[in-house]
């Protein structure tokens, strides 16, 4: 019915994306995008890499190397001429990264080196910079700490009452709306679909842009169309990371009005290890469209595991006590405008919804799931 | 050269061989352990993979042997009977993966076949005209003769068209729009020609099948008489050989028999004088296939009736008739079996009507509540209107998830004995038809009871369910005499010594520690149902172990307590509490089966599926748990005894015994 | 020879052959030196080239045929799966299959079978079944015929991709074809795992494929917006019935009791408008559809506790305490009262033009007599929505999507 025509996996979770159809599955030799740079490549074992898969790929090239095999690498580099159409391509005229096969999100080898798995920029700034920006804020850290410690010790601990609902973001101001990172692919030179966050005429927040689904002709990238806004990170007084605490919830609620079309709701639950720092769990947000608002309430145990737009074959359901950032992503490969307006995203707590995790797992074959 | 396995053979398995674990969701979930929390790797049509590999699960190796594809699609499993087994606590955990029976061809050629059939009830059926008349225009039964619905289970090659129980079950849905219809088709191939279907030889169906098949004759069941009702072994018609000893000469009269008036062909039971091994004639009764062109047979005026009012009802007489000796349906003698087979075999499909009928009922009355507003509210925002559709709709989804098990369990296995199975059936979903269609009735308010309208029809329509194809309370003696009996086979020895406790002390020692955890209400589950199932139906696993557990204890205390003398008329109210158990226990197993199933492949409201299984669950263990403590307790704790005294004055004084609140005894 | 190294070739078209087979041509006198040529061809002879030279034109007849097999001017189902036959056919062997499999997956589209399971069978059937299962744990380790399961991986991303779900017997040629352990029957186990459970995850029913006809869109789209009441009726109206009506189009239109109710005790004074048209999309059609709405009526003041703490003056509706006015401030408001306005009734027409709207709300007059005593305006802006321009409606309606 619904299927999701999401975008394959496009790198990492910078804006909290999912890219990938929740159903779009976590093999990494079915990636569109050759993400993959020169220097990513090893010749060594990959193997011990948590969600890897290119890892194990990669050492299997290098034996069908040996063997004298070549890998086949065709799709990964297509280049097109001006009439898009497939220019004969000559195995021997390959870039430096055609050996392999795999093309899967920039996958790490012993380690992740970068939180946002390559998409980001590190600006540079001097200590000079640094410390005069620091001090301007010192005043409001000390007391956002202040409160902080007076709430400890004199607010009592919040107590979530059957039927409770809780609204964590409220998109009704512009102020508001500063809580969130709107990102699509044309910010990454992958792709050309424009969004953005503002307020609607009713005073709401509104995700509205184009999803465009021209793939860039950089060689590299196969699909494209995606756009996400995201939250930022919770963070304490001075800027030190925390997490919301949804334990006492079991689901999410979003007040939404959308125009019919299907979007992808991911929670990050990015932590300090960095082998989870591209978890993310999702669901989809189904909208009817029309003039009226709908309430949806996903509950916590619908959400599945992913990570760099792949999803998981040891699944796990979300530790609702460590989560990051909600974010909502447009990526179902129609090439029109889109607009979601949403009025709040809260949580909600339905005691008699006992369910844990929605998706049941099987003993298979060894060595056939991932690992 | 190329040594590659011939995979196919686990692939290719034939489609009704191995339903039970052929099922992309289910069939995986069979092996079900949930320690290893590998996911993600589904297994089409079950267990290829897992078969080569670590799985000790039965049903596995039950594939394993089943050979290679090769082989004719009529080999099936044999089936051991669930709710007899569970009498001992044994539980068959294949029934916990819902059956799929219809490969894609038949699902689609199903489909097809409803579509004309749905559009003929709409169009062409005025069941207002058929009540009010008492009878069904030659036009329709025409326009279903057409259809090919008087010939569903016969086989193709006599023009049939040849249909298992799921297809015969799933237009019995359709099919009960109608309930003066959906009884004369019923008595015409249910019940009338199954005698020839599974007892004929092969003359007597070439002979008679064709013409049923295509409705140019039509069939009746005749076994009640006036003096028997539920005791068929007590008919009095007699059939007597003549002296050339090539005809019967059958004498008798059979009352309440539906088609009668019109029927051809009827399945006369009869009483015949048998010669026993020492010498003593004793009558049994013998099955006779009688053409109504025989002569001597002759029908009264159809019978008026307070539902199924277009169903002809009727007495039949039998004067002198003339039977040939082949038309004796299986041996002399054996008729008893033969009648009971043919009951057994037609019951289950009681559930896919009866949900049929509640769904459309559950539609009217919805339309209904959603429209209707009072007090400024629409109906459908009243708590109690809401919970009476919740239950009616928990009620539904038990009734047809009992008739579909069943359905698949019958078709997919050769010679399954469901005899047990179906009459749970009937009676849940005969009751429950009664009870919701009533309820329907009640949100329907004014409306409901008005004859313009077609609502109280159905009900009334809907109340012979509890009496015809045997009544329900012989079914529960039924369901609870058969599950004891297969039970006390195995449980001979125990029972002796627990009857005999001043004789086997020890025993009786050991056996009050077991029984500790039991009389404490704490069972120890160690069946680990959970496991074959999805985990969010966990709680519902645990409570059908728990129910099943007590069941056993339960049978263990019934069996006891009285010994033979359990089918005694006295003690049938612990007999019913049994059978009732096992009704819900039943019903439990077919909710979270299909629920499972539905979670897993992602079928539309599937969570709501869910939330239907775990209420029934819910209440069902609540209503066990009831059950089996006043079994414990005893006639005398549970009020069983009282009732019996008050029953006696009842009928000492011929009627009500209390005088009347007005007497005076002085001024 | 020849095609052989066509298939060593990987995706190489056939046009790459023909350079190739050319320059050998020009070469041919010269020995084949192992620097110009690459690797997997270095062992290539002298006299292997000159006799496929020689074989030339035979060899070209099948290397063309690649793209010749995709090159008919009817782009049908049937003549999709007649090039799949006349593959097996001239190749016996299968040779170039992964080749052909490729090429046939870009045109599946332009066939319009992208979406057909059949279709994606037949090819994954293309490959040879047994050659290439593995037969030791190195082999299932080290991907055995790792193009050959990229090209079947491939063939199930786009399936996947299409929203096809794969059924029991695509697995058993994957099976077949590559053994159990291996990457595309993961895959294809981890698509069965998966597509069904969203297939029907949506609260709203579709079609399985939406129809492209506007009239049946229209009716599918007011539909899935009535059902935030349930007790909304669908319309289907023609312009024809309005006298003086300019355009002759259907209307269909969609309006509750509730909110027939609310536009009978709508104030006359007060103007409603007709705002539109606006997007609703249905898989990736889109409709343009228009709503009549009012202006939003403050909400009540909230029930203070006070009153609703007093137990000692409970009033009942049975024994005549309670006026209706007081049930006023415990009576709900409904789902279209909404804080940006009052929804009173959502349409669809054929043209999406002024005179189908103004036939619209004559029509609606019919149901709602107080209709004719109130203003109605045909606005641009709304507070709703984006309302689509003239050029932007016809854009996305008909809007392409990629597959």
């Amino acid at each position: 019915m619904f299927h999701f025509r999401g975008v394959q996996l496009l790198g990492g979770p910078q804006s909290g994306f999912v890219l990938a159809q929740p159903f779009f599955l976590c093999f990494s030799r079915t990636s569109s995008v050759r993400v993959l740079q020169p220097k990513n490549l090893c010749s060594t074992c990959k193997y011990s890499c948590r969600y890897i898969h290119f890892g194990t790929s990669q050492r299997k090239i290098q034996v069908l190397d040996r063997v004298g095999v070549t890998p086949y690498s065709q799709r990964s580099v297509i280049s097109y001429n001006k009439d898009h159409e497939l220019l004969p391509h000559h195995p021997w005229n390959k870039a430096v990264t055609s050996r392999s096969i795999s093309v899967a999100a920039a996958q790490n080898l012993f380690w992740e080196k970068d939180p946002k798995g390559g998409y980001g920029h590190k600006k540079k700034h001097s200590q000079k910079e640094l410390i005069r920006d620091g001090l301007k804020e010192l005043r409001t850290e000390l007391i956002k700490w202040k409160d902080e410690v007076r709430e400890k010790f004199e607010d009592d601990p919040i107590m979530v009452r059957p039927g409770d609902m809780d609204k964590i973001w409220i998109l009704n101001s512009e102020e508001s709306l500063e809580q969130w990172v709107v990102t699509s692919d044309k910010d990454h030179n992958e792709g050309f679909s424009s969004a953005s966050l503002t307020l609607s005429p009713t005073g709401h927040g509104l995700f509205s842009g184009r999803i465009n689904t021209q793939v860039p002709k950089d060689g590299r990238v196969k699909r494209a169309g995606y756009c996400n806004i995201r939250t930022i990170r919770p963070r304490k007084s001075f800027k030190r990371e925390t997490y919301l605490d949804w334990s006492l919830y079991t689901h999410l609620e979003l007040r939404v009005r959308g125009d019919g079309r299907s979007y992808i709701i991911n929670i990050s639950t990015a932590g300090y290890f960095d082998i989870m720092w591209n978890d993310i769990y999702t669901y989809a947000l189904y909208t009817r469209g029309g003039p009226h608002w709908q309430v949806t309430r996903i509950p916590f145990s619908k959400f599945f595991l992913n990570s760099k737009g792949r999803v998981q074959d040891k699944q796990v359901s979300i530790p609702r006590d460590h989560v990051v950032s909600v974010g909502i992503s447009a990526g179902d490969r129609i090439n029109a405008p889109f607009r979601l307006e949403v009025d709040y995203i809260g949580v909600y707590w339905d005691p008699s919804h006992l369910e844990t995790f929605a998706y049941e797992m099987y003993k298979v074959p060894k060595f056939t799931a991932g690992h | 050269m190329l040594r590659w396995q011939p995979v196919k053979f686990v692939l290719g398995h034939p489609s009704r061989g191995k339903v039970i674990f052929g099922h992309p969701g289910i069939g995986r979930a069979m092996l079900g352990h949930q320690e290893s929390h590998i996911a993600a790797l589904g297994v089409t049509r079950g267990f290829s993979t897992t078969t080569q590999d670590s799985c000790t699960s039965p049903q596995v190796q039950e594939a394993r042997d089943d050979g290679p594809a090769q082989q004719p699609t009529t080999l099936k499993p044999t089936h051991q009977p669930f709710v007899k087994n569970l009498f001992l606590g044994k539980f068959d955990k294949k029934m916990l993966t819902f059956p799929e029976v219809l490969d894609r061809d038949q699902h689609e050629l199903l489909h097809e076949m409803i579509a004309p059939i749905e559009r003929f009830f709409i169009e062409k059926v005025d069941g207002a005209k058929i009540d009010k008349e008492a009878s069904i225009p030659p036009e329709t039964l025409q326009g279903l003769k057409e259809l090919g619905l008087y010939g569903q289970q016969i086989p193709e090659e006599y023009g049939g068209l040849g249909l298992g129980a799921t297809e015969y079950a799933r237009i019995a849905e359709i099919l009960a729009l109608d309930g003066s219809i959906a009884v004369t088709l019923a008595a015409h191939q249910a019940i009338g020609l199954k005698g020839i279907l599974i007892t004929g030889n092969q003359e007597q169906k070439k002979k008679y099948l064709p013409r049923l098949a295509c409705g140019e004759w039509t069939a009746a069941f005749c076994l009640t008489e006036p003096s028997s009702g539920s005791d068929a072994a007590s008919i009095q018609s007699r059939a007597t050989l003549s002296k050339d000893g090539k005809t019967w000469l059958l004498n008798g009269s059979k009352i309440w028999i539906s088609n009668g008036g019109s029927a051809d062909l009827l399945t006369v039971f009869a009483k015949t004088p048998e010669v026993q091994p020492n010498g003593e004639v004793k009558d049994k009764v013998t099955a006779f296939i009688v053409e109504r062109g025989f002569g001597g047979v002759s029908s009264s005026t159809p019978e008026d009736k307070m539902g199924i009012r277009g169903s002809n009802t009727c007495e039949i007489h039998f004067e002198n008739t003339p039977v040939p000796i082949e038309n004796v349906l299986g041996e002399i003698g054996g008729g008893f079996k033969v009648a009971m087979n043919i009951l057994n075999s037609g019951r289950f499909s009681m559930g896919s009507s009866g949900a049929g009928i509640m769904k459309k009922m559950i539609g009217w009355s919805m339309e209904h509540a959603v429209t209707r507003k009072q007090f400024g509210h629409h109906l459908s925002e009243f708590a109690l209107i809401k919970e009476k559709f919740a239950r009616m709709s928990v009620a539904v989804y038990a009734m047809e998830s009992m008739a579909y098990i069943t359905a698949g369990v019958l078709d997919s296995h050769k010679n399954a004995d469901c005899s047990v199975e179906a009459a749970i059936v009937k009676v849940f979903s005969s009751e429950s038809v009664w009870h919701w269609g009533s309820e329907c009735l009640q949100i329907l308010g004014g409306m409901g009871y008005m004859k313009p309208y077609p609502f109280e029809r159905y009900l009334r329509d809907a109340r012979v369910l509890l009496i015809f194809e045997g009544t329900n309370e012989i079914l529960r003696l039924f369901i609870a005499l058969s599950g004891l009996q297969h039970a006390g086979i195995e449980l001979q020895s125990l029972i002796k010594k627990l009857r005999n406790p001043l004789m086997n002390p020890g025993f009786i020692l050991g056996k009050s520690i077991e029984r500790l955890r039991h009389q404490k209400d704490n069972p120890k589950l160690d069946l680990d149902l959970a496991g074959y199932i999805h985990p969010s139906l966990k709680l519902g696993a645990d409570s059908l172990e728990y129910c099943v557990k007590r069941l056993q204890y339960s049978v263990e205390v019934v069996l006891a307590r009285h010994g033979l003398k359990v089918a005694e008329p006295e003690n049938q109210l612990e007999l019913a509490r049994l059978a009732d158990c096992a009704i819900d226990i039943y019903g439990m197993t077919a909710v979270l089966s299909r629920a499972s199933r539905s979670y897993c492949i992602g079928i539309r409201n599937s969570a709501h599926e869910m939330q239907l299984a775990m209420m029934f669950c819910e209440e069902a263990a609540a209503r066990i748990k009831k059950r089996v403590k006043d079994i414990e307790n005893g006639p005398f704790i549970n009020s069983d005894s009282t009732y019996m005294k008050i029953a006696d004055t009842l009928i000492e004084n011929k009627g009500y015994a209390a005088e009347h609140p007005l007497t005076r005894v002085f001024w | 020879m020849m095609a052989s190294t066509s298939l060593l070739c990987g995706r190489a078209s056939s046009r790459t052959i023909l350079t190739f087979l050319s320059s050998v041509n020009r070469t041919l006198h010269s020995p084949v030196s192992t620097q110009t040529l690459p690797r997997h061809i270095r062992r290539v002879s002298t006299s292997s080239v000159l006799e496929a030279a020689r074989k030339e034109d035979d060899t070209q007849k099948t290397s063309l045929s690649i793209q010749g097999y995709f090159a008919t001017k009817d782009r049908t189902k049937e003549t999709f799966i007649a090039a799949c036959d006349v593959f097996k056919d001239k190749n016996p062997h299968l040779r170039g299959h992964v080749e052909f499999v490729y090429a046939a997956l870009q045109h599946m589209e332009e066939y319009g079978v992208h979406k057909d399971l059949e279709v994606y069978k037949k090819l994954l059937d293309l490959m040879p079944k047994g050659k290439m299962i593995p037969r030791n744990v190195f082999q299932v380790e080290f991907m055995h015929y790792p193009k050959h399961q990229q090209c079947a991986i491939d063939c199930l991303d786009q399936m996947e991709l299409n929203g096809v779900m794969p059924d029991s017997e695509s697995e058993e040629i994957l099976m077949n074809t590559f053994g159990m352990y291996s990457h595309p029957v993961r895959k294809h186990r981890r698509m069965l795992y998966w597509m069904p459970k969203f297939k029907h995850a949506s609260p709203w029913r579709l079609p399985e494929s939406v129809p492209n006809n506007a009239f049946e869109l229209a009716k599918l789209a007011v539909t899935r917006m009535c059902t935030v009441d349930p007790s909304s009726v669908i319309s289907l109206f023609e312009t024809k019935d309005v006298e003086d009506a300019i355009e002759d189009t259907w209307i269909v239109s969609g309006q509750s009791p509730t909110q027939q109710e609310l536009l009978q005790n709508h104030p006359p004074e007060e103007p409603i408008k007709v705002e539109g048209p606006f997007r609703i999309f249905l898989r990736d059609q889109c409709v343009g559809y228009f709503i009549l709405r009012a202006e939003a009526k403050p909400q009540p003041p909230p029930v203070k506790r006070e009153y609703i703490d007093d137990v000692g003056s409970i009033k009942l509706w049975f024994t005549g305490d309670l006026e209706p006015d007081d049930m006023a401030l415990i009576k709900p408001t409904s789902v279209h009262e909404q804080e940006d306005g009052i929804i009173l009734a959502i349409c669809a027409t054929g043209t999406s033009g002024r005179d189908s709207l103004l036939s619209w709300i004559r029509l609606l007059v019919n149901t709602n007599p107080n209709l004719a005593n109130v203003p109605v305006l045909f606005t641009q802006a709304s507070p709703v929505g984006d309302v689509m321009t003239t050029g932007q409606h016809d854009e996305t309606t008909s809007v392409k999507t990629v597959p």
